[in-house]
């Protein structure tokens, strides 16, 4: 094409792929370990996160401090024990204070609109209740679905009776500029009734899942 | 318990259309729908791309990437399979389909830069698809995007002789069709239930 | 011209979005809240400025056969920058973004700027026009974004505006609002500032 040499193109590409590739690879590698320490911090976080108000009406410990960043480790090591579930992918914890069971916390799964969406949910002791949700992984529509991680969704699941004549119950859907009248129903998430409706449907047929082991009744 | 390909790819034509819910895609869909013929050739290899590469895609991302540990690297590697594969397709295209390379090929080299091929390459690792759903949603929101061009340039088309306001003329006028085909396909969000 | 002159052609004048409705694709499906606006925009900024500035700098040595894979090169380099300084360091924008991030590559006004003007002016006239084409595209991003949060949400980056009284109104939450938003907004830019002929 040129009076240029044919491989000068081809050096002159690979020279900048190499450059650039390795600019990448070394801040890639600096700020990898921030990165899966983010991850583990904010897992941590939204567990502990759930029964933070528990913590602190108890008199245990104020909220702040179970949840400083420093601390967050050490703290989830005191309150938060694994448990051995036969449940693939899913983890499930137990969370002590002082040897008192404040409740469980179930790692579940199940599926949004457009993929998997991953949740804690909190139950109390006994096994009847739930305490808390949290949705910590989704993969839903920015500012339309994937509002079911904020707490005006996912608190209203706090305080719901789990069961209903021995079935798990349903959950029912109303608009979101309606208050709940009854004790199932969940304001949901306007333009984004899919979503809203598979978090109900996870929570459904997660807790019945778990429920079937019979962890709940073992204390 | 995943989501099924079929329920995918219903829901990539219609629910969540790649470019009126998502928006991508919109340069050349606005530059190129003046006229049905060219906004069909556009649609068609637009679709076939995004078809092949999500395939492509996956696989590098699953069988390359993610074992070499290189998965920060996944920008710039979708968009060179994506600037490959449309370099390739264009090369046997002209060599053993003339009629067809006249019809698609002048359309190929937009193609590398439409969002939208490259949106859904992110979407599907992100999302974390199976090869199936990736394939599925890529041939869906192809067609969802072959279908948005199809009717805005219908609709460009009877638009010719109506009086627009001056400010709005060309692209403007262009969106608030967009919006109301947006308005419409909201209504489609029942027909598809996630299980 | 000048650099102030660059830096205000690019923003306002030649502004991408309005004259010449380039890289909207990339985030428009953000803009129903203010704060991820303002990190996209961010991010279009940062890229654009300092990919403009590589590819000038380098633009003399660059054989032109490999032109335009040697910037979409360097215009991902920037970008996978961005997406790994959020990762590392606002975990919580990052996973709101999701893949919009990544589509700042395909974002036309990067390879726009690159070709338009960093291929043949130097590196530091290059860099302002990066930073005017990133930062006017920003402000558009910013006016949608407040429309919509507004009247969708009641708020204004993330704070209280409208009492509980206010309705919101679902639909400037969802897609088709910012179409209508953005026409508008030609519209009155071009009734505005650039007169048209009758």
């Amino acid at each position: 094409m040129n009076e240029k040499s044919n491989s000068y193109p081809v050096f002159f590409m690979l020279i900048v792929t190499l450059v650039f590739i390795g600019i990448l690879a070394v801040m890639y590698r600096f700020s990898e370990a921030k990165i899966i320490q983010n991850e583990r911090q904010e897992y941590q976080l939204q567990l502990l996160g759930l029964f933070a108000d528990e913590i602190e009406t108890r008199g245990i410990l104020k909220k702040d401090a179970l949840l400083a960043k420093e601390k967050l480790e050490d703290n989830f090591k005191s309150y938060v024990q694994e448990l051995e579930l036969p449940l693939a992918d899913r983890k499930a914890y137990e969370v002590r204070a002082d040897s008192i069971l404040l409740g469980y916390c179930f790692d579940v799964l199940g599926n949004g609109l457009w993929g998997t969406m991953r949740a804690l949910i909190a139950i109390d002791p006994s096994g009847t209740r739930i305490l808390n949700l949290s949705i910590y992984k989704q993969m839903e529509t920015p500012g339309l679905g994937a509002r079911i991680e904020e707490p005006a969704f996912r608190k209203q699941f706090s305080g719901r009776t789990i069961y209903e004549n021995d079935e798990i119950r349903e959950f029912v859907l109303i608009p979101e500029d309606q208050e709940a009248s009854r004790d199932v129903e969940i304001r949901q998430i306007t333009g984004a009734t899919i979503t809203s409706s598979s978090v109900l449907k996870m929570i459904r047929d997660e807790l019945g899942q778990i429920f079937e082991l019979n962890i709940g009744e073992e204390e | 318990m995943e989501i099924s390909s079929f329920v995918l790819f219903w829901a990539a034509i219609f629910t969540s259309n790649i470019l009126l819910t998502n928006f991508l895609g919109m340069c050349s869909y606005l530059s190129v729908s003046k006229e049905v013929e060219s906004s069909f050739g556009l649609g068609m290899a637009v679709f076939f791309v995004l078809t092949a590469t999500s395939a492509l895609n996956w696989i590098v991302y699953h069988k390359i990437l993610v074992p070499a540990g290189l998965v920060y690297l996944q920008f710039i590697v979708f968009i060179i399979v994506i600037a490959a594969f449309v370099q390739l397709l264009e090369l046997i295209i002209e060599r053993y389909a003339p009629a067809l390379y006249y019809t698609l090929g002048i359309f190929l080299p937009l193609i590398t830069v439409n969002c939208a091929i490259f949106g859904v390459s992110l979407f599907l690792v992100i999302r974390n698809y199976s090869f199936g759903q990736s394939v599925a949603f890529g041939a869906g929101s192809g067609i969802g995007w072959l279908l948005a061009i199809l009717m805005l340039a219908g609709i460009r088309k009877r638009m010719k002789e109506k009086l627009v306001p001056l400010g709005l003329q060309g692209a403007g006028i262009a969106l608030i069709i967009t919006g109301i085909m947006a308005l419409a396909f909201i209504g489609f969000s029942g027909i598809v239930n996630v299980q | 011209m000048t650099k102030k002159e660059i830096f205000l052609v690019s923003a306002f004048r030649e502004n991408s979005v309005w004259k010449q409705i380039l890289g909207i694709c990339s985030s428009l499906a953000v803009t129903n809240l203010l704060m991820n606006s303002l990190i996209m925009g961010l991010g279009v900024i940062f890229s654009v400025a300092l990919a403009n500035f590589t590819i000038s700098l380098i633009r003399n040595w660059t054989p032109r056969s490999v032109r335009m894979m040697v910037q979409t090169l360097i215009i991902g380099s920037y970008v996978i920058i961005v997406d790994i300084f959020l990762k590392a360091n606002m975990p919580q924008i990052s996973k709101q973004l999701g893949p919009y991030v990544g589509l700042i590559i395909t974002n036309c006004i990067l390879m726009g700027r690159a070709e338009a003007f960093a291929a043949k002016n130097n590196p530091l006239d290059s860099f302002i026009d990066g930073l005017g084409a990133g930062i006017g595209y920003t402000l558009v991003l910013l006016a949608i974004a407040s429309v919509r949060e507004l009247f969708g949400f009641g708020t204004f980056f993330g704070f209280q505006v409208l009492g509980s009284w206010w309705t919101k109104w679902s639909i400037m939450v969802m897609a088709p609002s910012a179409f209508f938003i953005l026409a508008l907004f030609i519209w009155i830019i071009n009734n505005k500032y650039y007169k048209v002929k009758a």
